[in-house]
This record gives C-alpha cells, sequence and structure tokens, in this order.
C-alpha cells in the first residue's frame, strides 16, 4: 500500500503515530515479509509510523524483511531488553513528541514502556484507521490475493483427491501443505483442516482418527502467498468409494449476489453469511463497513445441508470468486 | 532417539499446572489471572485451537479466566472440541469476541474483582481494562512455567523427537537442484502425517553465505538468521542452516542442524562443528542447579574475540508452551541479569551457539536438554545432528 494513502489515513484521525504489533497490519503499511509464526503474541511495537516524516520504521535485523530501497537507518533490531527496545523506540524522530498514536494491541508491560518512548502520547485504537485503509483502493490487492486463491485451490483439490473411507484428516493436511510448497509458498493463512459436520463442535479442527463412509466433512484450505491471504471451504459425503460435493447452502447464491459494492457487512450478516476482507490476512470489517468495488473478502455460508466458503472479488454489480475447487 | 522420561499423564500435567498457577497468583499477589494468548490458554487449560496467522488466530482466540481460589479456569473458545475432557463442561462457554468493543465490554464487565493480571489485549480489551491498572500476566506465568514437571518435559521430548524424525525424512531430499521450498514442503506434510498438532514457524532451510558482507544487510554486522525460505534452488557445496518448530500437546520443539548440500563436509566444515560441539560440551560439563546463567557464558568461552553465539539471540534459551521462553543464557539482558539467574530442576535450556568464519560460512545446530537434581538429561537427539559430521 502507498504510504500516502497510510499518511492521509492518518491525518483524517488526527493520529500522529502508529505503533502496530500485529504482522498483518505490518505487511499492509510497509508490505513486511518477516519470517511466518503461528498464532497469536504477546503485543510488541513491530512497525512505527511518523505521520509528520512519512517515515516507516520496522523491527528487523536486516534489510530482507523490507522491500527494495526501504532506508537501512529505519530497522531497529530484536532486543530481549526492555529498556533497549524504549531507546530504541525512543530514538525514532517524532513518537517522542507524538500526542496521538495509534496502537492495535496493548500489554501490561508494553503500555509501561510505550508510555515512556512517548510519554506525551494518548494512545488510541489502531482498529478504525486500518479499516478506512482496507476500503480504499490498492492496486496490488486482486493480484495479490488472486494469487493466492491459486494456492488454495489447489492445495484443496489435493485433499478432494484423497478423501475417502480410511484416510486420516491429517494426510490430507500434510498433502495440502506440500503442494502449496509446489507454488513456493510455506506459509498458510491456517494449517488445513478435515472435520465432521457436527452440531457440537465447530469445523475447524481436524479429529485424530480415521473418516468413515457416508460421513459429512467440512474441508477447508487456506494460504499465505507473499504476503496475501486465500482461502476455500467445501463439504463432502465421503461414499464407500467416492465422495460427492454437497450442493452449496440454499442462501449461498442470494448472498453471493448480494456482495456488491455499497453492501455493508452488517446487511449480509443479518442474514447468517460470515464475511470478512482477506487482504494482507484477515480483517475483521465492522458491520457498518461497505463493500468496494476492487475488494476482496470470504463469503461464507452454511445450512444443514453443509458449508461453502470462497474468496471474492467485489464488483459493481457482479462479484466474481477468486478460488474455485475442480 | 531419546528416551521417555516418564509415562505421559496429560490430565495430571494439566491438573500441576493449574497448582503452579494457583501458587504463583499467591505469591504475586493476583486474585484473577486473564490470558488472550493462545499459548497462555494452552497453559491453563489444554486448550487446543486451529494453527493460524497472527491476525486471524487473533480474531479467533480463546480467553481463559482463572480466579485463584477457583476450582478450575473458565474457558472461552469457539472451538469446544479443542477443550480437554478432563476441563469440566461447565467451565467451557462460547467464545467471547474481544477483539471489537462489545466483546470486551462484556468480558470487562463479568470479570471478578480484586488484583487482575493480564498477558495481552486487543486494543479494545485494554480500553475496558486499563482502569483496573493489570499486572503483567508475567508476574504469574513466568514463574509458573520456568521451571517444567516430568509430563511437561516428556511433551517436549516427543514433540522434539517428532521434529526429529520429520527432518530425518527431508535431509536426503536436500540435494543440489532441489528447491528449498520443496524440502518445506517435505517436512509439513512428515509432521502432519507423524501426527503433530501444529506446525508453529515456517520452517527455515536458509542457504548461508559464504561472508556477511555478501548480504542481505545486517545492522549487527552478524550473519542474518533466520530468513523466511525462498524457492531458491540448492547447489552443491551450500551451507544450509535449518530451523524448525512444531507443537504437539501444547509443547514447542526447537530443531537446529546446520547441512551441507551435495557432498561430504570439507576440513573447514568439520572443524566448524567441532568447534561448535566443544562449546557445547563446555557448557554441558557443568549444568547442574545452582549454576547461573552466567558461569554458563563464561563455559562456553570465546570465538575470535567474541561470543560463540548470536549477539541478538541467546547462548540458550528456554522451550515450553512457546518455542523460545525463560532461561535465557547471554541475551542482551546483560550480564548483571545473566549472573543474578539460577538453574534449577526442570529448566529447560535449547543450547544454540554459532562458529562463523567469514568467509567460508559457519555452523550452527541446537541441543535441548533439562536440567536435573545433578546434571542435566536430553530432550534432543544428538545422533540426528551428528549425520552430516559423523564420517
Amino acid at each position: 500500500m502507498r504510504i500516502d494513502v497510510v499518511l492521509d489515513a492518518m491525518a483524517s484521525r488526527d493520529v500522529d503515530a502508529m505503533v502496530l504489533g500485529r504482522e498483518a497490519n505490518a505487511r499492509t503499511v510497509a508490505d513486511t515479509r518477516r519470517l511466518w509464526l503461528a498464532g497469536t503474541r504477546a503485543f510488541s511495537p513491530s512497525c512505527v509510523v511518523i505521520r509528520e516524516r512519512a517515515a516507516v520504521h520496522v523491527l528487523s535485523n536486516s534489510d530482507d524483511a523490507v522491500p527494495a530501497g526501504f532506508p537501512v537507518e529505519r530497522l531497529y533490531g530484536i532486543t530481549w531488553n526492555p529498556e533497549k527496545l524504549v531507546a530504541a523506540l525512543a530514538a525514532i524522530p517524532g513518537l517522542a513528541e507524538a500526542e496521538r498514536v495509534a496502537v492495535d494491541g496493548m500489554t501490561p508491560l508494553m503500555h509501561t514502556l510505550l508510555s515512556r518512548a512517548a510519554p506525551a502520547a494518548e494512545l488510541v485504537d489502531a482498529g478504525p484507521l486500518l479499516t478506512a485503509l482496507w476500503s480504499r483502493p490498492d492496486p496490488e490487492r486482486a493480484e495479490g490475493v488472486r494469487a493466492a486463491a491459486e494456492v488454495a485451490s489447489a492445495g484443496m483439490a489435493a485433499m478432494v483427491d484423497l478423501l475417502r473411507p480410511g484416510v486420516h484428516p491429517r494426510t490430507l493436511r500434510g498433502v495440502c501443505a506440500q503442494v502449496f510448497a509446489t507454488f513456493g509458498v510455506t506459509t498458510p493463512a491456517f494449517e488445513a483442516v478435515v472435520a465432521p459436520l457436527d452440531a457440537n463442535a465447530s469445523t475447524w479442527l481436524s479429529p485424530e482418527r480415521i473418516l468413515a463412509p457416508h460421513e459429512l466433512v467440512v474441508l477447508r484450505a487456506g494460504a499465505l502467498r507473499d504476503g496475501w491471504e486465500a482461502s476455500v471451504s467445501r463439504t463432502y459425503r465421503i461414499g464407500a468409494d467416492s465422495v460427492a460435493e454437497q450442493p452449496p447452502p440454499e442462501q449461498w447464491q442470494p448472498l453471493l449476489s448480494a456482495c456488491r459494492a455499497g453492501a455493508t457487512a452488517g446487511d449480509l450478516r443479518a442474514r447468517e453469511a460470515v464475511i470478512y476482507g482477506v487482504g494482507r490476512g484477515v480483517e475483521s470489517w465492522p458491520d457498518d463497513f461497505a463493500l468496494v468495488a476492487g475488494g476482496t473478502c470470504a463469503l461464507e455460508v452454511s445450512d444443514a445441508r453443509g458449508l461453502r466458503q470462497d474468496v471474492l472479488l467485489v464488483g459493481e454489480r457482479n462479484t466474481g470468486l477468486l478460488t474455485s475447487v475442480i | 532417539m531419546t528416551a521417555p522420561l516418564c509415562t505421559l499423564d496429560l490430565a495430571r500435567m494439566r491438573r500441576e499446572r493449574i497448582e503452579k498457577l494457583r501458587s504463583a497468583m499467591h505469591t504475586a499477589g493476583v486474585d484473577v489471572l486473564l490470558c488472550c494468548g493462545q499459548n497462555n490458554v494452552s497453559y491453563a487449560t489444554g486448550a487446543r485451537v486451529p494453527a493460524a496467522d497472527h491476525v486471524r488466530a487473533g480474531c479467533q482466540r480463546p480467553v481463559v479466566v482463572f480466579e485463584r481460589d477457583a476450582d478450575w479456569p473458565h474457558l472461552y473458545t469457539e472451538f469446544p472440541e479443542g477443550a480437554p475432557i478432563d476441563l469440566p463442561h461447565e467451565w467451557v462457554h462460547p467464545r467471547i469476541g474481544v477483539e471489537a468493543r462489545n466483546g470486551a465490554d462484556k468480558l470487562a464487565r463479568a470479570l471478578p474483582g480484586g488484583v487482575l493480571a493480564l498477558d495481552d489485549a486487543p486494543f479494545p480489551l485494554w480500553e475496558a481494562l486499563r482502569d483496573r491498572k493489570p499486572l503483567d500476566a508475567g508476574v504469574v506465568l513466568a514463574p509458573a512455567k520456568l521451571t517444567k514437571t516430568r509430563d511437561e518435559l516428556e511433551c517436549i521430548r516427543q514433540s522434539q523427537a517428532l521434529n526429529e524424525r520429520a527432518m530425518r525424512t527431508v535431509r536426503p531430499l536436500a540435494l543440489p537442484g532441489a528447491r528449498a521450498t520443496d524440502l518445506s514442503g517435505a517436512f509439513l506434510r512428515a509432521i502432519a502425517e507423524l501426527g503433530a498438532h501444529a506446525n508453529t514457524v515456517d520452517p527455515v532451510f536458509q542457504v548461508m553465505p559464504k561472508a556477511i558482507g555478501a548480504g542481505p544487510s545486517s545492522i549487527t554486522g552478524e550473519p542474518v538468521f533466520p530468513l523466511p525460505t525462498r524457492p531458491r534452488e540448492l547447489a552443491r557445496g551450500d551451507v544450509m542452516w535449518v530451523d524448525s518448530g512444531i507443537n504437539l500437546h501444547g509443547y514447542a520443539s526447537d530443531f537446529g542442524a546446520t547441512w551441507i548440500i551435495g557432498r561430504e563436509p570439507d576440513d573447514r566444515a568439520r572443524v566448524q562443528f567441532a568447534r561448535w560441539r566443544d562449546v557445547v560440551d563446555h557448557v554441558l560439563t557443568i549444568v547442574r542447579p545452582g549454576v547461573t546463567a552466567a558461569d554458563l557464558v563464561r563455559a562456553a568461552g570465546t570465538h575470535h574475540g567474541g561470543r560463540p553465539w548470536l549477539s541478538y539471540f541467546y547462548l540458550a534459551h528456554g522451550c515450553g508452551t512457546d518455542s523460545a521462553e525463560l532461561p535465557f543464557v547471554g541475551t542482551d539482558l546483560g550480564d548483571a541479569f545473566d549472573a543474578s539467574f539460577v538453574l534449577a530442576p526442570g529448566m529447560v535450556l535449547v543450547l544454540e551457539p554459532v562458529i562463523w568464519e567469514d568467509g567460508s560460512a559457519g555452523h550452527r545446530s541446537e541441543e535441548i536438554i533439562a536440567v536435573t537434581s545433578d546434571g542435566y538429561e536430553w530432550l534432543s537427539s544428538r545422533a540426528e545432528l551428528d549425520g552430516d559430521f559423523s564420517s
């Protein structure tokens, strides 16, 4: 994303500095490519944006993690020492004077440290600012998500190929990851899932048992390719020696048709859709978020017959599918 | 392969962890522990969640509320099938969406009174709680996690053994002409099939430059490691540093090795390995309760006048529900910290010296031990590292 777009969004909210800890947010504002780690981690400043100087500072020991041309003097290094972290932050020109600093998380320890590095600052939620960025046109977004969708779709197809009675879900999970790697992609949006459709469970954790004939199972695959995300889910009935994709939920087509520019996430959620943005990772759209042409999102619809999720490219009139399962 | 340390009893392990938390809360004067970090939730309850990218994991995060004198922690999760069977169902609740204001306010209102300790919060939750002036949950979690029970150590050993076994299937594929990302694919497939509960880090298969000046740029002037694996074609003689981590029963592992691609290690690589082994063995010679981290640093000695590890990491780190946690040895926390840190039985040390010879790359591997009452025991298998250098 262009820095002037980020700075505009900061200016319109009177934010002097952003201090971000979440990797997808750092990818959004700074196009970082740091080593992928699974799961949540405690908030720690890993990307700082100073509006007045139009400067981005990134936690990294090397320029390998940032786009070509990124000024090396704006990298600050890994440290285990809170005093050194405070010193590194305090050395970022403009942070100490910042009056409004937007952050995307907090811990009690980091609150103490950040209060020393930016003593004048009122800390505010970066969420609304990031939401504004998600709705801005980003020419790289559609192609980035489309490329990730190609990988997610291929991983899903490979899992479907192996789906049969007696197969272990973890076998499919492994095959999905290996197919991703044939694209040079070693990072998932989430590890692939093969989960029975069960009212007492989510469809996000694969059981540690083999699959039985006639089970209804949900398959999920999600890839993170060059920092862009896409995912796809389908439901299958396992036959004695074949599998059959369940027909889409009844509301799938009407909801897909409703995913047009101008529709809000809240409108769609009121109709039982699960909808969120996918770009540099998951975007937790608030209910009043209006879909924009050129935007990309995940739509998930489920009923008793099964569950379906695709990634969509939103249009003014027609919305296209970026994911597919052959 | 390492030998089992005990017959693993996960329910016993979870009960003992709860008592350790309770004890640490008493000591720290904490009445309520609120955990939003998934590894801390896993420690408090044993709950499993999907392995996902950082922000997605945040959106799906489970939450734990533990009152010091309660029988069990309350678990709020979107994945009830991930809750252990020994956690009574009345303590398992539907998810609370603490990433948004409504959910954050709801949780804040439901929290019991008293001194609150918090590990990590989405900002809306922080706003809802900051008037309570929460303590950092490190005051509870760090002492509870610092020493491991026998079951915890056995989890780490099994996690490491699985990681090593997967790497044994990958090593023969690391040949000239192969792509580094193909090794990642083979590894990820292998750990899934072997029953790992999750992969925790993009597996690192990094071809090291012969000299630091060959790039990428390094702000410390040292080798840059670890970097994301790229679809680079391997060549004969490449020096590859390998690093991978998986999760089993909520516990991390840490495999680190140096592989020479397409040929036997040359004399220089063997000397580097021997020097690396020498550093580890000097440290192991003195490992026992009562020894300080500073003693370990001294035992490691120097290499070309400097410390034989990367200054931005450590000579050794702990490993548990997080892949790098206390104890830390030889970090930039400094000499005074090292001198004050005393080893005790049940602590885990992942030793990761680095021997670098600028112009001819270097050696980096990792070995894991647990401190016992009179020395140490192995959690990683030395034989798995020696493969490239045994002949």
